[in-house]
């Protein structure tokens, strides 16, 4: 059984269709990256997932049960989870605060929180308070915050925005452990070098609608995915 | 506090925006004022105790605990106030220290990072509220027993700011700021009445803008943080 399923999920903000009947499959521990120009509707189709946005038409399967109309935190109690694009964390708590409020009491021990704080290196800061880590740390808190939940579908909205080179690195080793661990892990991203590193499938997104799908080297061969990149560059 | 309930129930369930609650709650208030005012004829009564209109409740028997009364002539009602202040301090102490405690400041920060991570924000607002509603009654039930009289003005505008204006002079960080500013106020306030009633008023607002512009995190807490650095310099 998929872990999730999307039928004909439309979205609208005035006379912009940001989720355009998108049609998605993901099944469990399949690691995924949704690319897109700015403006494709990412952010927007993450949102809809985990219950922050309410779509128009459509549906949402998650392990076979209809969740279109559940409330986020509901949705997160059964499993789902999602990282902001900009970190959202709080910033004047501890590291170690910010980690207690995180953690679920009901979730089952899949112990996925414990070992990502002790492979991201977090447990050495937990008295400080979590606004002074760098930037790169910030965004670690937050993906260990989202584990608080032992989730069984992670959502990660550009996960590596303003790291450096190295914390990049980092971050796909990272989820790709993640995933190793059973995990399905959905990454938007707009750094094809990382996307190529984490591998998985790729979907396009342009316009609320899904473009294309597939392996990367598929991807970039593809005149029209290219077309739409360049065309969105070039005004 | 089941009014309170059902008040808050429909506002954070409505998911009202956060802004408005605080409007809507001033006008629940003067709303219920307004009603209590008008109730002035036989027919507004509750048992034999009459609504009494904009004059209110009068000759309201005070507590009695055990033979003891609790009245505004002896003392026995002054040691119970104090008790239901420290235990109030040190209840609501626990309860911010605690996960509920964490959580609110969580919810505080950013409501919907704090329901991403599994929380129903309508839920532990409305406990907030309640419990809020719940020492409200609390210190209305001791300020009648000490009066024997209530009017509606009780839940008029200034009552409904004074409150506010506590917490933001105190520092809405910490309950000891806030304890220290309400006690004093209130003697600043009645210190002041004694020349005239409105003249205090006047005297707090300007506390409150001095506050607004130098201290945003209070004034009392300001001069704590001040005090404490003046400490240190003079054990240097």
């Amino acid at each position: 059984m998929a872990v999730l399923e999307l039928h004909e999920l439309t979205r609208r903000f005035g006379g912009i269709v940001a989720a355009d009947n998108v049609d998605l499959t993901l099944e469990p521990g399949e690691l995924h990256c949704l690319i897109g120009p700015n403006g494709a509707g990412k952010s927007t189709l993450f949102k809809l997932i985990i219950g922050l946005l309410k779509p128009q038409s459509g549906q949402i399967i998650y392990q076979g049960r209809e969740i279109t109309r559940v409330q986020p935190y509901k949705r997160v109690r059964l499993g789902l989870s999602m990282k902001y694009q900009t970190t959202r964390i709080f910033a004047h708590l501890t590291v170690g605060q910010n980690i207690t409020i995180a953690r679920s009491r009901a979730a089952s021990g899949r112990g996925h929180l414990d070992w990502a704080l002790q492979r991201l290196g977090l447990r050495e800061h937990w008295e400080l308070p979590a606004g002074t880590l760098s930037y790169g740390e910030q965004h670690w808190l937050e993906m260990c915050m989202v584990l608080g939940n032992e989730p069984v579908l992670v959502l990660m909205d550009e996960p590596t925005a303003g790291m450096t080179p190295e914390e990049t690195h980092e971050t796909a080793q990272f989820l790709r452990e993640l995933n190793g661990r059973g995990l399905a892990v959905v990454v938007i991203e707009h750094d094809m070098g990382f996307v190529r590193e984490i591998g998985g499938t790729v979907t396009v997104l342009h316009h609320g609608r899904i473009f294309r799908q597939g392996t990367l080297d598929e991807i970039e061969a593809d005149t029209e995915v290219q077309h739409i990149y360049l065309g969105e560059r070039h005004g | 506090m089941l009014v309170a309930l059902a008040f808050g129930y429909f506002v954070f369930y409505g998911r009202v925006s956060d802004w408005i609650v605080p409007i809507l709650t001033l006008v629940l208030a003067l709303v219920l004022e307004t009603f209590f005012a008008q109730t002035a004829g036989y027919q507004w009564r509750i048992g034999r105790a009459l609504l009494g209109g904009y004059n209110g409740m009068t000759n309201i028997p005070s507590l009695n605990v055990a033979g003891i009364e609790l009245n505004g002539f002896t003392f026995p009602l002054y040691f119970v106030v104090i008790a239901a202040v420290v235990i109030t301090f040190l209840a609501m102490r626990r309860l911010v220290n605690s996960h509920f405690g964490h959580v609110l400041v969580a919810i505080r920060e950013d409501p919907e990072r704090t329901e991403l991570l599994g929380y129903d924000v309508r839920l532990y607002r409305l406990i907030v509220f309640v419990i809020a509603a719940g020492l409200a009654a609390l210190s209305g039930v001791l300020y009648v027993s000490w009066g024997n009289y209530i009017t509606p003005s009780a839940m008029g505008l200034l009552a409904e700011t004074m409150p506010v204006l506590w917490v933001a002079i105190g520092g809405r960080g910490s309950l000891a700021a806030v304890v220290l500013s309400t006690f004093l106020l209130e003697a600043l306030k009645d210190w002041l009445a004694v020349y005239s009633g409105e003249f205090a008023l006047v005297v707090v607002g300007f506390l409150l803008l001095l506050g607004m512009m130098f201290a945003p995190q209070g004034l009392v807490v300001a001069i704590a943080q001040l005090g404490r650095r003046a400490l240190k310099r003079w054990q240097e």
